[in-house]
């Protein structure tokens, strides 16, 4: 089983942890395609940008929202670097403004928090339908 | 007993509207309204509901471009769009033609189902990890309330609004939204303390619980 590497970037440590045990029970608890994660973690841009550099990872959960930067602009600067990345914008706002936005900008999908079951299911089952293509 | 179907009703005629909220609900539908295809959208996202029944043409974003969004979002419920013209099928699951009658509408509904909820895990020591946050939040806001120090508030309640939530505070997350407009809508220094005290009267209730 290959391993993918998931990058979380929230400012918050807590939200992160809550994150990434919900990514794990996911797979542990539907009919997802069990898989071996690895998780960096940064909360903020420039500890974000670094991790992504060195570990190219697969997955990217991006808040847009962050203390140093724009998660925004941090998501061209990720898409640049490694175009085929699944990533996963995150905000306490939903207009349709900052959806459509971050689409352009390649988003795969994004999460309105707070964060429930389903929305972290839906963002994964997308990301298999992704690298199934 | 099964549990009731929820259901995003997104239609710009209001009166339209309300007629099919209450035939909905009299069929034992929870129904949310939606005006235009943002609220749509922004309903879909939350993933509350079980199905959209969405009208195609209304102001702000129309049904196709709501429903275009969803699907590249990768929202799989099924989405029902009501037209009076005749709509192309591709990315909605059915095309009801306008006017629905309560026949279509009991069908539709009989076929849906509520779906199970994946509950979102929050382990004991997560859980402990907020509250203990909390108290530094209350210190710190308070602390920025009393030397007025808007852009720190405007921080922490920023904060406090995207976690509160996740564990299952929505109130607390509602007044830390409150305490963020009031200061993006420039409220008076009294408005702000007020709404900065109600947010450190819920933290103080949830920090009780």
């Amino acid at each position: 089983m290959s391993e993918r590497k998931i990058l979380l970037v929230d400012d918050v440590d807590y939200t992160r942890q809550l994150l990434r045990n919900n990514i794990m029970a996911i797979y542990n608890t539907t009919n997802l395609k069990p898989r071996k994660f690895t998780f960096f973690n940064a909360n903020k841009a420039s500890a974000a940008m670094d991790l992504f550099s060195l570990q190219m990872p697969s997955i990217v959960f991006l808040d847009i929202e962050l203390p140093d930067a724009s998660g925004l602009e941090l998501l061209k600067k990720f898409k640049a670097l490694k175009p085929d990345c699944f990533i996963v914008m995150v905000s306490g706002v939903s207009t349709l403004e900052n959806v459509k936005e971050s689409i352009r900008c390649g988003a795969a999908t994004f999460i309105v928090k707070p964060f429930t079951g389903d929305k972290i299911l839906a963002a994964m089952q997308l990301y298999e339908r992704y690298i199934a293509i | 007993m099964t549990e009731p179907v929820r259901l995003i009703l997104a239609e710009d005629d209001d009166f339209l509207r309300q007629l099919l909220q209450l035939q909905c609900e009299s069929m034992g539908a929870i129904v949310a309204p939606a005006c235009d295809g943002e609220e749509a959208v922004s309903l879909a996202l939350s993933y509350e509901y079980d199905l959209l029944l969405m009208d195609i043409h209304m102001p702000k974003c129309d049904g196709i471009q709501a429903m275009t969004l969803l699907r590249q979002l990768g929202y799989d419920r099924p989405i029902i769009a009501m037209s009076a013209d005749d709509v192309a099928t591709a990315g909605f699951t059915t095309v009801l033609k306008k006017p629905l009658n309560e026949q279509t509408l009991q069908q539709l509904l009989q076929k849906e189902t509520h779906r199970p909820t994946v509950e979102l895990v929050i382990s004991h020591d997560l859980q402990q990890q907020f509250l203990q946050g909390l108290v530094l939040a209350r210190h710190q806001l308070e602390q920025a309330n009393h030397s007025k120090d808007w852009s720190e508030l405007q921080r922490l309640s920023h904060q406090l609004k995207g976690t509160a939530g996740s564990f299952g505070f929505p109130e607390l997350s509602e007044a830390a939204d409150q305490v963020q407009r009031a200061i993006q809508d420039g409220q008076t220094d009294a408005a702000l303390t007020a709404a900065t005290e109600q947010l450190l009267h819920h933290i103080q209730e949830a920090s009780h619980e």
